[in-house]
């Protein structure tokens, strides 16, 4: 696979972009790439996070990886405007969670090259 | 654990009992005998647009063909171990769509192989391009006319349509991978947009060596009644089937979330919300058979494609609220057009201008109508390029509307940066 460690550069970049529209602010990101796969924790400080948002983002996550539309997804530019959806984020990960505690949203996902 | 053949087929219910509906159909319309002579006509025809199975060969035959077609689909993605998901059941309505008016099992074998060879090439599993190889089917006529354009004599004819045909699909995943970046997602027949363009630089490279080919225009009408009834029947079976297999409690809940949607790429609606995408599906299948039967057009093999396709991106992308402000800018386009709204061009933009649904889900009703006028007028002309060995035609013309639409609209906001 080309550009292993480039792609998780943009879904971090996509995970923040989403994170921010929501609110956050004060990023904090954990990024462990190897040789199998990248490690991401990004955490955000949101002042008010309502119980729905944070069910459309762990529901969106739990989506199983689907290598099928990752072709499209690597081309597609998201903004503020228009984020990338929980659900395409998900597609796109092997394992990934989210929690929501005193302020802090924390993200935590896992995708292996190939 | 290996699963059984029941196991490996049960995710594609609703697919199979389309075919099984289309079996029934085929054989109520025509003998057995008018069925194989008419399938063999099919699969020797040019393919090239706009080619009508059902004038070519028969209902019966062009129903027998999407079988076959959609069949050796489904296994060569159970082969894949694709685990269906929106876009897997997007790909196949398509491809049963397009099976009735320009791909069949011998021009869609060559791309397919290209695509695969490609895949090989990478170093990556199949599954990772099982939605590209299926979509290929748009630069499926390049076999068929060079087949059977007669360049020399004997079976060289043969080999070098099937050769430029593994050639084209080799190419495709590359192409379709970049034109994704010039429309950013907002045209869903964004494999339209990647076969027009290679089939455009082929048809000069042709030209060059000073072989023409020439368009058609097959065209069958006068069945109005029986594909009605058949379309309609098939619609309702699909809306059933979803309710059946689905969350019947959240299925207004989850309607209302769908119609939320922009509809730009990635829109999975049944990766998110299971089998209840499917009455979304069944829901625009009988709006594209009304809006046909409105309109005074025919129910053949072209417009039920764009009917298919339509249902299709159900699940992937399309709902109400953003494919009749497009629909309705290209019914006006083809007013001011002066031309017959009937005519196989005007219709068949009706319908398949759906592929620009993101930019009236993403930008509003009045720029889905911009898109929608713009399309129909533009497409009209453009696939002179390709010289129709590109189905998706439209696909192909949307890609240039977006071009042009998405960085006007987008320069013209202004940029909020909302926050929820």
């Amino acid at each position: 696979m080309k550009y292993k460690v480039e792609k998780c550069f943009q879904i971090i970049n996509d995970m923040m972009i989403y994170c921010y529209s929501l609110g956050g602010k004060d990023f904090q990101l954990d990024f462990q790439p190897s040789e199998d796969t990248c490690k991401i924790v990004l955490k955000t400080a949101i002042d008010h996070l309502s119980e729905d948002t944070l069910e459309e983002l762990q529901t969106g996550l739990e989506q199983r990886r689907q290598q099928e539309v990752e072709g499209m997804y690597w081309a597609i530019t998201y903004d503020v405007d228009s984020p990338c959806e929980p659900t395409l984020l998900g597609m796109m990960l092997d394992e990934s969670t989210a929690t929501y505690e005193d302020g802090i949203l924390t993200i935590k996902a896992e995708r292996n090259h190939g | 654990m290996k699963k059984s053949l029941r196991e490996k087929l049960s995710p594609y219910g609703l697919v199979i009992m389309m075919y099984m509906i289309f079996m029934v159909a085929a054989f109520m319309i025509d003998t057995p005998k008018e069925i194989a002579k008419g399938f063999v006509l099919i699969v020797k025809s040019r393919s090239i647009l706009v080619t009508d199975y059902m004038e070519v060969g028969g209902i019966g035959a062009t129903l027998l063909n999407a079988v076959i077609v959609g069949g050796a689909s489904i296994g060569l993605l159970i082969r894949s171990k694709v685990k269906p998901n929106g876009s897997t059941f997007m790909a196949l309505f398509l491809t049963t769509g397009f099976a009735f008016f320009g791909k069949n099992i011998f021009n869609m074998i060559p791309i397919t192989f290209g695509v695969w060879l490609y895949a090989k090439k990478q170093g990556e599993p199949f599954l990772n391009y099982s939605l590209v190889a299926l979509l290929s089917a748009t630069i499926s006529p390049i076999v068929s006319e060079l087949s059977y354009l007669e360049i020399w004599k004997g079976p060289m004819n043969m080999i070098f349509g099937i050769s430029v045909g593994i050639l084209a699909g080799f190419l495709f995943p590359m192409v379709s991978a970049f034109t994704v970046r010039v429309h950013d997602g907002y045209v869903l027949y964004n494999l339209g947009f990647a076969g027009g363009l290679i089939s455009t630089f082929l048809v000069s490279l042709l030209k060059i060596r000073g072989i023409d080919v020439e368009t058609v225009t097959i065209w069958s009408s006068g069945n109005n009644l029986f594909l009605g009834c058949l379309f309609y029947f098939i619609f309702l079976m699909v809306i059933i089937y979803g309710l059946i297999k689905g969350n019947r409690k959240k299925v207004f809940h989850h309607l209302k979330i769908i119609m939320r949607h922009s509809g730009r790429l990635v829109a999975d609606f049944y990766t998110q919300f299971g089998e209840n995408a499917f009455i979304n599906m069944g829901i625009l299948g009988i709006l594209g058979v009304t809006v046909v039967l409105l309109l005074g057009g025919d129910l053949n093999g072209p417009t039920l494609s764009g009917i298919l396709t339509m249902a299709g991106f159900g699940c992937f992308g399309k709902h109400l609220r953003n494919v009749i402000p497009v629909m309705v800018g290209a019914f006006l386009g083809t007013i001011v057009n002066l031309g017959d709204v009937t005519s196989p061009g005007n219709i068949l933009a009706i319908l398949f201008c759906t592929g620009l649904a993101p930019i009236a889900g993403q930008f509003g009703v009045i720029w889905g109508i911009v898109a929608g006028f713009l399309h129909v007028n533009f497409t009209a002309h453009i696939g002179v390029v390709n010289q129709g060995m590109n189905l998706y035609n439209n696909g192909f013309g949307a890609g240039f509307v977006a071009l042009l639409l998405v960085p006007v609209i987008t320069g013209l906001r202004n940029h909020k940066g909302e926050r929820k």
